[in-house]
């Protein structure tokens, strides 16, 4: 056989291995038999000396063309075969994707102080500042300051917490006011929020125990309409599109007084008090109230996830119930 | 109040129905609560606030509707008759404290026939909450309830010489009510005597002895006007609160005086067949200066945010009955039913009212406000509840009032109520952990056997020196159950334990960046004496972590049988504020292999893994020993009973070169001969 001959009857027989190959192993095998450094067609090269010196070049093309040829259906072949493979090994390692996952415990916040939360971020865009201030307040602060007559109903024993003839736990975080403007000058703008209590009996709309949010704005030119609008932003960030109302009420520490409240579905949600802060109550504290005005709120915390969530008993916050606080 | 609306109407003329007009009364200030059925018809539930006495009666309410609706008030008082003075040969008033007592006047009406009241007045008594009795009783509460001032009928028979005396009591003096109870009279308090003993509370309750009787012929009716301030003082010593004493001590218009006394006189008159005495007694000292106050238009708008005019002004002023004088600045005459009008910010909000809050602007401060932010502590708390939320606790808030439990230690140092009302209502809690206990304790009698509850909170305690009371907030977690939630594909991670609750404190102060915590062995009130660590910050304590003392879970937790270890942290929230890092400085990453080596040693089973770990620390260089991290503890039957085998690995990493198998062997050599000889550890 001449080595043409040669080349041409190995080439076939590796084109056949090459097409009865079925596993990229097999394909393996024929690239070493046929392809390799010492591979029968790598091999032919060694005829290349048999032959009179102008076929050299040629043959030696020859080979290497036949060699290109096939390393090429292999590819081929490889690239399909690669895929079934990778297929059939990567279905073998498929789950069931509808069973659950490795589980973790889930925690978060409760209701009240995530409530809280959303009207310290709202205040906090809107420009107050807030601080912290004792429950145990003194009597001086929770009332005397506030503009309270001597014998008001509020310094009922029966309506506040006393712990002895001084001290008392704050029925309103208004009791922030003074130590307030006690540290700061005009213009203010502070808040607080935080737990107050009352004496009340426990059910399902009362509590002993409730948060409110006090706000104080002392500034030149500060308004009953400013107070009105910037109680409607609030709103607005914690509710979105809602109707406010505002109405005169009677609070010893402001001047015009107001209650506020929105609209939630066919009722009026009543969420506290607030006004213009009493001059007396800016004089008192060393301020010009010719020069200033400022304004004022308390509003409850507790009723305000009530709504949202449709919650229909107070007592459920203090209760800790892992089934209620789940849901928030 | 409750009040009939139809005896509102005959006072104000207005076709508006009783749902819009409760409205506009509501929109005004004074809230028309729920609007119920009665038998006299519709009934206003009204919320009068406490600056608004005169609120309190059919007029009053009628005057503010009026007001509200700009339309005239269909009432004027009748003409005072001006007669011979009779009733002085009947009866004569000494008023001893003038102060207490400025006005008093009396009439004498005979020969009436006591018998019930006309079937209408008896319904709107009862629609407005008072109960009908006989017609003199009922005549009064009538007129009480028209014109909110209190009236008190006395059997004349039983006031000897009809001599009636208003004067503090005396010491050690004492009356039967009308209620039937005998009450001992604080000195001091207003009395209406006989020439030797109260028959009367002034401006509270009457005496059983002078009680209107069905015996009853002639009796003697008074109105008067009694001091706000001392009537409160009386219904609060006595402890007694009326239809009367609620009106007085919310001031009472002194002008109302002599128009109620004769519209009682005339109904008597009318329907018990009584004989009116021609002449009235009135003691009235010293009538009240009508206040004037002078009103700034620029005032009001600058306050209201307004822009209304003088006229404007001047006019929602006489809509509620005041006088007003033109001129800039107004000068405003205060009619004597407003007493809460004193100063120029009260008849402001008048303005407003009149106006109408619901057409205000809606603006915000022309000053922007400067850069807001919360206080530090509030922040830190926010950083806290989203760590242990994270890491799967659900935070809880309980009462700051807690009961004294067998949980809580420190009884002198908590702060107790000075009444207290019940064992949960009687003091402030002193810790976090015995509240969350029993919430916990809650949680499982639900079934809820996985519990894992924490909560950011304020506890008190008596304070030393300045500050008597003192408040710290603190961040403390219960748990029980498993340590992850049971998965179909993995193994069991066991229950909670002492470690599960470590695991989170150092999950905690990790995530806080707070440096120098340590744990250290000790003992807590009720907790696991073998179980608990005091945990340190730079050497000062600052809570602990621990498993709670099964035995005092069985004898005081209300569970069921078969709950698991229960484990618990407890922090000063501020200590650990106070030390939070916000500013550590980066650390390059290593550009040099680090290299391990792992240490198995025998040893005392008493020995603490401190023990081994400050003894390996302190003979390494501290530039190379990265970490030393614990591999496994084990007693068994591998070991002799007081010994175990503790595992732990140390990894060595420099920052200037590769190290060695030769450093590295140097410091492992160091390390075990260190734990040979000062601890006795036998290599394995």
């Amino acid at each position: 056989m001449t080595p043409q001959e040669e080349l041409s009857r190995v080439y076939a027989e590796a084109s056949t291995a090459l097409a009865q190959a079925s596993s990229t192993a097999e394909l393996n095998g024929v690239d070493v038999e046929y392809l390799g450094r010492k591979g029968r067609l790598t091999g032919l090269l060694r005829l290349v000396g048999t032959l009179p010196v102008d076929q050299r070049p040629a043959f030696g093309q020859e080979v290497n063309a036949r060699k290109d040829a096939l390393q090429q259906q292999m590819a081929e072949i490889r690239g399909g075969f690669t895929a079934r493979e990778r297929a059939e090994r990567l279905a073998a390692d498929a789950v069931d994707v509808t069973l659950p996952g490795s589980p973790l415990w889930t925690g978060g916040w409760h209701p009240i102080s995530a409530q809280m939360q959303r009207v310290k971020d709202a205040l906090i865009s809107m420009g107050y500042s807030f601080g912290e201030y004792p429950d145990v307040e003194h009597y001086h602060y929770n009332f005397e300051t506030l503009n309270y007559p001597p014998d008001h109903p509020a310094f009922d024993e029966q309506m506040s917490f006393y712990i002895d003839d001084n001290y008392l736990l704050r029925t309103q975080t208004t009791a922030f006011q003074s130590h307030v403007m006690e540290n700061q000058r005009p213009p203010i703008r502070q808040a607080t929020i935080g737990r107050c209590y009352r004496v009340d009996a426990l059910d399902a709309t009362h509590s002993h125990t409730f948060h409110q949010v006090d706000l104080l704005a002392v500034d030149e030119g500060l308004t009953l309409a400013d107070l009105k609008g910037t109680f409607a932003e609030l709103m607005r960030l914690l509710f979105g599109e809602v109707v406010v109302r505002f109405r005169p009420d009677y609070f010893p520490f402001v001047e015009p007084g107001v209650e506020v409240a929105i609209q939630w579905g066919d009722r009026w949600l009543e969420l506290g008090g607030a006004g213009m802060v009493h001059p007396n109550i800016l004089e008192s504290m060393g301020i010009d109230s010719e020069r200033y005005t400022g304004f004022a709120w308390g509003l409850g915390i507790d009723r305000m996830p009530m709504a949202r969530f449709n919650i229909d008993d107070i007592r459920l916050f203090a209760e800790n119930d892992i089934r209620f606080l789940r849901q928030f | 109040m409750k009040l009939p609306v139809e005896w509102l109407r005959e006072f104000v003329n207005t076709d508006l129905s009783d749902d819009v007009l409760a409205a506009r009364l509501t929109m005004a200030g004074l809230e028309v609560e729920e609007i119920q059925d009665s038998d006299d018809g519709p009934v206003y539930y009204t919320k009068v606030t406490p600056n608004r006495g005169d609120w309190l009666s059919a007029l009053g309410t009628a005057r503010e509707a009026a007001a509200a609706l700009d339309i005239p008030l269909s009432w004027r008082p009748a003409p005072l008759p001006e007669e011979a003075e009779d009733v002085d040969r009947w009866a004569s008033v000494l008023i001893t404290n003038p102060q207490l007592c400025p006005r008093y006047a009396g009439k004498v009406i005979r020969n009436v026939t006591i018998g019930p009241s006309p079937e209408w007045m008896q319904k709107r008594i009862a629609a407005a909450g008072m109960r009908p009795l006989n017609v003199v009783v009922d005549v009064t509460n009538y007129v009480l309830l028209e014109l909110g001032q209190p009236l008190h009928a006395f059997d004349y028979d039983k006031l000897p010489e009809g001599i009636v005396i208003v004067r503090p009591s005396n010491a050690d003096e004492t009356i039967i009510t009308l209620d039937g109870t005998e009450r001992a009279l604080p000195t001091g308090t207003l009395t209406i005597c006989d020439r030797s003993h109260p028959i009367a509370v002034a401006g509270v309750m009457g005496g059983a002895e002078t009680e209107v009787t069905s015996e009853t012929k002639h009796i003697f009716l008074e109105s008067a006007h009694f001091d706000a301030g001392s009537i409160r003082r009386t219904a609060k010593a006595l402890n007694l609160t009326t239809e009367a004493s609620y009106r007085f001590e919310r001031y009472v218009d002194p002008e109302l005086v002599p128009i109620a006394l004769e519209r009682a006189a005339e109904l008597l008159a009318q329907h018990a067949g009584g004989e009116v005495v021609l002449g009235r007694i009135d003691n009235y000292g010293q009538p009240p200066m009508a206040a004037v106050i002078t009103l700034r238009p620029s005032r009001v708008n600058s306050i209201l945010g307004t822009t209304l005019d003088r006229d404007q002004i001047a006019h929602c002023l006489r809509r509620l009955g005041l006088t007003v004088a033109d001129g800039d600045p107004l000068t405003v005459h205060v009619p004597a039913f407003r007493p809460d009008l004193v100063k120029e910010i009260d008849l402001v909000e008048e303005v407003g009212r009149m106006t109408g809050y619901d057409r205000l602007p809606e603006t915000l401060p022309k000053r922007p406000g400067g850069a807001a932010s919360d206080s530090p502590l509030g922040l830190f708390s926010n950083r806290v509840r989203n760590t242990l939320g994270g890491a799967g606790l659900r935070e809880a808030t309980t009462h700051s009032f807690a009961p004294f439990t067998p949980f809580d230690d420190g009884e002198t140092k908590r702060i107790t109520l000075r009444h207290a009302l019940s064992a949960e209502l009687s003091g402030l809690r002193l810790a976090l952990v015995p509240n969350l206990l029993h919430a916990l304790a809650h949680n499982v009698r639900q079934r809820q056997t996985d519990a894992r509850l924490f909560e950011v909170g304020k506890v008190f305690a008596k304070g030393e020196g300045e500050t008597p009371y003192a408040e710290r907030r603190h961040v403390a977690a219960v748990l029980t159950g498993r340590v992850a939630p049971r998965a179909w594909s993995a193994v069991d991670n066991g229950s909670v334990d002492f470690y599960t609750a470590r695991g989170l404190v150092e999950h905690l102060v990790q995530s806080l960046r707070v440096d120098g915590i340590t744990y250290k062995p000790g003992t807590v009130h009720a907790m696991h004496p073998g179980r608990t660590a005091i945990v340190e910050l730079n050497g000062q304590p600052i809570g602990y972590v621990a498993e709670v003392d099964p035995d005092a879970v069985k004898d005081h937790l209300d569970l069921p049988g078969g709950v698991g270890r229960i484990a618990a942290f407890e922090l000063d929230l501020q200590a650990l504020l106070e030390h939070a890092s916000d500013g550590n400085q980066y650390q390059p990453l290593p550009r040099y292999p680090a290299v391990s080596r792992d240490i198995s040693v025998e040893v005392d089973r008493a020995l603490t893994f401190a023990e081994v770990d400050k003894t390996a620390r302190d003979v390494s260089d501290p530039d190379l020993l990265e970490a030393l991290d614990v591999v496994s503890i084990y007693t068994g039957e591998r070991v002799a009973a007081d010994k175990k085998a503790i595992a732990f690995r140390l990894t060595f990493r420099s920052p200037e070169r590769t190290l060695t198998d030769a450093d590295v062997d140097a410091q492992t050599a160091e390390v075990e001969k260190a734990l040979k000889e000062k601890l006795g550890a036998v290599r394995r």
